[in-house]
């Protein structure tokens, strides 16, 4: 036979309250004897009596509700320092994180062109300078600057590159790029220098 | 609470730590003890002056031959003087306590009253002084009863301001452990005497012996009192600079409805604590026929049953609070008041016996959580004062008239169960304030009685 929830409930509650239930019991006993005298003494007794037991019982169960709060306060506050001290565990015996071998995983980005210049300091903020027609090549401001009058030989004016709200910086291609035979060919598998011998 | 990063912890005189609640087992014990060894003294006073033989010796030593009114009359009205200077004290040394300090006025306090009661001992009788004696005896009353008015006040702020939160209750109940020892010590003095001289020895110079020992049970208390330091919590608000400039003006203008509450509860308390050390003696020698060391002996015996309780009581308070023990205390008065008595009067030993023990148990239940509770209702700056002031106020209203008045309504009325209604009263009127004040048990002493009161930690009371 399946006992209904509600009654196994209670049922549960009376096990763990069995003790403050049998001094209930006791007393609801003693109070039944009081009413045996006469009427005058046994029933105010008889009343205090019950009251006592149902004063106590109220009681009773509300500390044992703060009690039972309070180490579940105790227990989730262990469980989290276990946490926390097989954390610190971890990390101080040098284990490699996941992290870290995601920060390993990353390809080093190789700065020794940057370093090449006779005034190269490794402690500096190299600058793309090459990438750069003209100005300073110290200004940070990605925009060339008007061109110097006197040396720069007057080109057409190219309505794209006097655009001040050009964000780009795009090196200017030299004409004879694609043309084989240029001094500063680089010896490529496109443009294979010619030998000097000849 | 804490000491400041890289600070010390803050040092008594004796070497206590006092950061946070760890205060030196050894120090609570010494301010306890100081502070129920005043108790003591003053009940011992009251149990010795009393006694039914002592009445009739004081009443005939120092008042002429003939005078108007019987031996007895003239003493009562005598221990009726000390009532009446008692909230004088307390509200001279209450608010004295909270402006200078515990320590200093529970010293002058007790240094008083052991002083007055051991004056009484050697004060020459009538026929040597003449009319000087019975003036010079109710100056030296009025004197007891003005260094009562500031004693319990400042025994039980020192008590509760010592202990550790989570023990308040059970070092508390040391302080009425002090008043059952001091009444039982007093008055079974008394009735030793008695009985071991005759009764010519004892009116000569026998009955002075019991006076004059008050002396070095205070100077004890006084050598005690003066080897600990003021209370951690008072130390602390007066180095915080939160010490009130006018406690008396404080207490009287923002603490009035608490002092109203504490007078209430304190009502109860009188009336069943008179009524059982006062007028029940008297009850049984003159309604119920019984001899005058009989009734000493079942009242000394009941009171010896309360000591052995007591301390428990206050311990079970700080697990399941304060108020269950007392609302327990008022409703029992109400419903049990008439049976008690009616027992009392079924004229067997069993009955009797059952009747004052139901009285006494009762009065037990308050007895063990109010030297916990009273100075819990006040803040720091005005308990001392502020508990001084209603207290005394309702003891002597309602303590020292309970007596008197009792008995003279069992002689208009002629019915001896008015003991039984005017207790009956008493708890219907102390109820309604023992249900309104806030639960004070786990509350830290510094925040109890303030506005922003934290609420009670680990006890069954909510």
């Amino acid at each position: 036979m399946r006992i209904p929830k509600r009654v196994n409930t209670v049922l549960d509650w009376m096990e763990q309250h069995y003790l403050a239930l049998g001094v209930v019991v006791a007393l609801v006993v003693v109070a039944l004897v009081a009413t045996l005298a006469p009427a005058a003494v046994g029933l105010p007794v008889a009343g205090f009596v019950l009251g006592g037991a149902a004063g106590g019982l109220l009681v009773h169960v509300r500390l044992s509700r703060r009690i039972a709060r309070g180490r579940a306060d105790v227990d989730n506050l262990l469980r989290e320092n276990g946490a926390l001290r097989h954390r610190n565990t971890v990390l101080a015996s040098g284990v490699i994180t996941r992290e870290a071998q995601e920060t390993q995983a990353l390809v080093a980005i190789p700065e020794d062109d940057l370093l090449d210049g006779p005034e190269a300091d490794p402690q500096s903020t190299a600058t793309l300078d090459e990438l750069l027609d003209a100005g300073d090549p110290q200004t940070t401001d990605e925009l060339p600057g008007p061109p110097e009058e006197a040396e720069v030989p007057e080109e057409p004016e190219d309505p794209a590159e006097s655009d001040p709200q050009r964000t780009t910086v795009l090196p200017t291609l030299p004409d004879d790029l694609l043309e084989p035979g240029g001094e500063d060919d680089e010896d490529t598998a496109r443009t294979p220098r010619k030998s000097r011998r000849a | 609470m804490n000491p400041a990063p890289g600070e010390e912890p803050r040092q008594a005189g004796d070497g206590v730590n006092l950061s946070k609640e760890e205060v030196d087992e050894s120090a609570v014990r010494k301010a306890v003890i100081a502070s129920a060894m005043g108790n003591c003294v003053e009940w011992f006073d009251f149990g010795v002056f009393s006694a039914g033989v002592m009445t009739s010796i004081v009443g005939t030593v120092f008042f002429p031959e003939g005078a108007a009114g019987s031996a007895t009359l003239r003493s009562f009205a005598l221990i009726a003087a000390a009532f009446l200077a008692r909230p004088f004290g307390g509200m001279f040394f209450g608010p004295m306590g909270d402006k200078l300090g515990r320590k200093r006025v529970l010293a002058a306090t007790i240094i008083l009253m052991s002083g007055s009661t051991f004056v009484i001992g050697i004060l020459p009788g009538y026929t040597t002084i003449g009319i000087a004696a019975p003036l010079l005896l109710l100056g030296v009353r009025l004197v007891q009863g003005f260094s009562t008015g500031g004693e319990y006040g400042g025994a039980a702020t020192m008590i509760a301001e010592y202990a550790p939160t989570n023990r308040r209750g059970f070092f508390g109940a040391f302080l009425e452990l002090g008043t059952l020892s001091g009444y039982i010590l007093g008055a079974g003095l008394v009735l030793l005497m008695d009985l071991a001289l005759s009764t010519e020895s004892m009116h000569d110079w026998g009955w002075r012996i019991p006076f004059m020992i008050a002396l070095p049970l205070g100077m004890v208390g006084l050598f005690v009192r003066t080897r600990i330091e003021d209370t951690p919590t008072f130390q602390k608000m007066e180095e915080a600079g939160n010490k009130s400039e006018s406690p008396l003006r404080d207490t009287l203008e923002h603490y009035w409805r608490v002092i109203l509450m504490l007078i209430g509860i304190v009502f109860l308390l009188n009336v069943a604590d008179y009524t059982l050390l006062t007028f029940m003696p008297s009850y049984l020698v003159d309604y119920l026929d019984k001899n005058d060391t009989t009734a000493q002996l079942i009242t000394i015996l009941v009171e010896a049953l309360m000591i052995m309780v007591i301390l428990p009581l206050g311990a079970l308070s700080d697990r399941i609070g304060r108020k269950p023990l007392l609302i327990t205390a008022a409703i029992g008065y109400i419903f049990l008041s008439w049976p008690a008595f009616a027992l009392m009067q079924t004229n067997s030993a069993l009955g009797v016996a059952l009747g004052y023990a139901i009285v006494g148990g009762l009065l037990v239940l308050m007895l063990a959580v109010i030297g916990a509770t009273f100075p819990a209702m006040f803040p720091t700056k005005v308990r001392y004062g502020a508990f001084a002031i209603g207290y005394n106020i309702s003891t002597s209203v309602f303590g020292g008239t309970v007596a008197v008045l009792v008995g003279s309504l069992i002689d208009a009325t002629g019915s001896n169960y008015i003991p039984a209604y005017y207790l009956m009263i008493a708890g219907l009127v102390a109820l309604y304030p023992i249900i309104k004040i806030p639960e004070t048990a786990g509350v830290p002493i510094e925040r109890a009685g303030t506005e922003n009161a934290p609420e009670p930690a680990g006890s069954g009371a909510r």
